[in-house]
């Protein structure tokens, strides 16, 4: 493994300008389950490692009526276990959470890691898409705020310069009859990466039609995608099977997978797509009717 | 660029020589000697080299020494009493928890991450807390069966205090 420095910085200011000063030669590490294997294969040679897990302020998870706030440092371990997360309307990011890797994976890796790592398999990347969740990117002296969907821009790509941090992603209150669901379909049950990750959002009108529809497929594509069109198919309608079936055909069109894969050919992908956006719509209905259930109750 | 650190493992404290590029599990091994932590795939996905860092299983072959430096550290070194036998251990020799022995440490220290967080887990618990972890003899059974077992006997204990 090729020498590096090593620094924990304690605040966000500190990290930030160290990084900024460093330029590309430096990586940041958060829950560094992916950094570190990227060290040892040689793919990442960094000059400089800056620690951020010093930066306590970071680990936090904010639920309040107007949406959630998920710290740079959060881990998905904490997300899959946490009841108010679980027992609330965005419980998709415990769902999502508790899919990836192992449970010491899980231990050390982080939300935003996830995002920030921009794998096209990333399990918290289509829910987060979904969810309209946006990234807070702190650089030397801006800030600026993003949506995740336009942070990441390829596989490992994102559109973060050196020097800027994200501190926290923020996701606005999910409305009423609103429902979000994730799926993931992986040969294993622990240890593997989606073969296809879905997320579903829907939004409802009392009457049960359709008013809004997030459709965002993962690790099918060099990045998570939109099914844009598939959203349009279902939105002013109502559930019937045969929009649904429509729906699900017209997702499966977003997949770009290639049969040079070794984990999946092109052909099984796709139609696993199909299938999972069925299945997701299936969930994200079931989880409106609990928020209805539950009204109040529901938590934030 | 190599600098002195110090763990705390097993509740011993360590002043050692590493680089910023050695993991935790390297530092363990070839520095300290304490072999029992298992390396195997070096990347996170077999779950041989479990440790507990602050109160959480981790894979030490994804934690940088530097990392964890500052972090109470447990290893399967740190289990037993003396010559006494942690429960899990005793449980894994009565319900033959093992064949070949590799993956037992890393086994045994999720178990005990599982144990300390949940002492009266369902087989379902049981199965997602060893999740990371692969065997290739046992076919999981047997060490299911002694972590149930080991859970049992340390609520025992717990209600004969």
């Amino acid at each position: 493994m090729k020498d590096f420095d090593f620094v924990r910085p304690k605040t966000l200011d500190d990290a930030v300008s160290l990084y900024k000063m460093a330029g590309q030669k430096a990586s940041l590490l958060a829950g560094g389950t992916e950094l570190i294997n990227q060290i040892r294969s040689g793919k990442a040679q960094p000059d400089l490692v800056i620690d951020l897990k010093h930066i306590r302020d970071l680990d936090f998870l904010s639920m309040t009526p107007e949406g959630i706030r998920i710290g740079a440092l959060y881990r998905t371990r904490d997300a899959e276990l946490c009841g108010p997360l679980r027992d609330s309307r965005y419980n998709a990011l415990s769902y999502a959470s508790g899919t990836l890797g192992s449970p010491q994976v899980r231990n050390k890796a982080t939300i935003v890691g996830n995002v920030c790592r921009a794998s096209p398999s990333g399990d918290l990347i289509p829910p987060l898409i979904a969810l309209g969740a946006r990234a807070k990117i702190v650089g030397p002296g801006t800030s600026r705020s993003v949506t995740v969907e336009e942070v990441i821009v390829g596989p490992n790509r994102t559109i973060l310069h050196p020097g800027e941090v994200v501190s926290e992603l923020e996701i606005s209150r999910m409305e009423d009859c609103t429902g979000c669901s994730y799926s993931k379909l992986s040969p294993r049950k622990s240890l593997d990466l989606a073969i296809v990750g879905v997320a579903v959002l829907l939004r409802t009108d009392p009457d049960s039609r359709c008013l809004d529809a997030k459709i965002v497929v993962g690790a099918v594509a060099p990045t998570a995608v939109r099914a844009k069109k598939a959203e349009s198919i279902l939105i002013g309608s109502k559930f019937t099977e045969a929009t649904i079936e429509e729906c699900s055909r017209a997702a499966a069109e977003v997949s770009r997978a290639r049969d040079t894969s070794i984990r999946a050919s092109a052909w099984y992908r796709k139609k696993m797509v199909e299938a999972l956006v069925k299945r997701t719509i299936g969930l994200a209905l079931e989880q409106i009717k609990e928020g209805k259930k539950r009204g109040r109750l529901w938590n934030v | 660029m190599e600098r002195i650190i110090s763990l705390r493992v097993n509740k011993e404290d360590y002043k050692v020589m590493v680089r910023p590029g050695e993991s935790l599990l390297d530092v363990l091994r070839n520095r300290l000697g304490m072999t029992g932590t298992k390396e195997c795939c070096n990347e996170g996905d077999c779950g041989a080299c479990t440790v507990i860092m602050g109160g959480r299983a981790v894979n030490a072959c994804l934690v940088l020494a530097v990392e964890a430096e500052g972090e109470e550290i447990l290893t399967v070194e740190g289990l037993a009493r003396g010559s006494a036998l942690h429960p899990l251990q005793e449980a894994f020799i009565k319900c033959g928890g093992f064949q070949c022995g590799f993956c037992t440490p890393g086994m045994l220290m999720s178990a005990k991450a599982l144990l300390d967080e949940n002492i009266d887990p369902t087989e379902d618990e049981i199965r997602r807390g060893i999740s990371g972890n692969l065997c290739r003899c046992t076919g999981y059974v047997k060490i299911i069966d002694s972590i149930k077992e080991a859970a049992s006997v340390m609520r025992q204990g717990e209600s004969d205090e």
